[in-house]
């Protein structure tokens, strides 16, 4: 079992010993406080609305209780079946999802696009994704003292990978979080669809090109041909010319 | 000879992260002019965009075609 945290120090590891649906209850109550409560408890909101709010925190409060509670006393926790856990995921989901949706249907200040707040709106997309993330995804529980899954001396990499790959991830997943913040202001719902919509083919577009940067690091390269750097280059020039000319003709036409 | 195309390479890892940067630049200054209903504007930036992004990731592939 696991050794126990440092007095004062608060253990999360445990949290995930519990199962799926204890690892995704954190998440699950930050997206209801970002994007649910807020609506629940508007000065316009009925109670119906605010009791099918409490609901959502229930579900997620008492699914890791319901899969503790299904447990046989003789197994321990690490090695539990995932099947055990079933009810109380769906119960986790399905539960908090529902309430959600009848929270947004029902809340009156949820129908107006210009009284929604662009960060709140971001913060909640992130929270819902780990939500997400969290209930689809195995628990994180660690196995009872077993440090390898494989027999014998542990397995030594073939080579060893550059560092930094994460922080060209990172900046590429940074910079379209970044762009998720604009147009959110958009008064026309048809102009609005199309900013989020590019933003986020925007956004992909970014991540893929800096995991290229980064991938292209490890492959042992060579210096290309005069011939194929001109191949390669020439389509690219001639569109940076006609872009350029466009842009002068345009500025031009305009004055 | 290999530390200068030690070197090269390093500057060109540099050059395409520049260059991607910049495409990334280019998409957000397009997404605001399209929130701004300029269209004309979006497209220009837009096609700058995506020029400067696939120079970045063209500029770092290998010699040798993959």
């Amino acid at each position: 079992m696991m050794a126990p945290p440092p007095k004062g120090e608060f253990d999360f590891a445990r949290i995930a010993e519990i199962g799926v649906s204890a690892q995704a209850a954190i998440p699950g109550l930050y997206a209801w406080a970002i994007t649910v409560a807020p609506a629940a408890w508007s000065r316009t909101s009925s109670s119906v609305v605010r009791v099918f709010a409490v609901i959502g925190v229930v579900a997620l409060i008492t699914a890791p209780i319901l899969e503790v509670a299904r447990l046989p006393a003789t197994q321990a926790p690490t090695i539990r079946s995932r099947q055990s856990g079933s009810g109380a995921r769906l119960w986790s989901i399905w539960g908090f999802v529902f309430s959600s949706a009848v929270v947004w249907a029902f809340a009156p200040s949820m129908h107006s696009l210009a009284k929604f707040d662009a960060v709140r709106g971001v913060f909640g997309v992130v929270g819902w994704a780990l939500f997400a993330f969290a209930s689809a995804g195995p628990s994180l529980r660690t196995s009872c003292g077993v440090t390898s899954r494989v027999a014998g001396s542990p397995l030594k990499p073939r080579s060893e990978l550059v560092r930094g790959d994460g922080i060209y991830v990172g900046v590429g997943v940074m910079i379209a979080f970044c762009m998720q913040i604009i147009g959110w202001d958009v008064a026309s719902p048809e102009r609005a669809v199309l900013v989020r919509l590019v933003t986020l083919v925007s956004g992909i577009a970014v991540i893929s090109a800096m995991t290229d940067l980064a991938l292209a690091r490890h492959i042992v390269r060579v210096p290309a041909t005069r011939r194929l750097r001109l191949r390669r280059s020439l389509p690219w020039i001639v569109i940076a010319l006609l872009v350029t000319c466009a842009g002068v003709a345009l500025s031009l036409a305009s004055t | 000879m290999d530390c200068i195309l030690a070197g090269a390479m390093r500057l060109l890892d540099v050059l395409g992260v520049l260059l991607v940067l910049g495409a990334s630049t280019a998409f957000v200054f397009g997404a605001l002019a399209l929130s701004r209903s300029s269209d004309v504007e979006a497209l220009y930036v837009f096609v700058i965009g995506f020029v400067a992004l696939r120079a970045g990731v063209q500029i770092v592939r290998p010699g040798a075609d993959a």
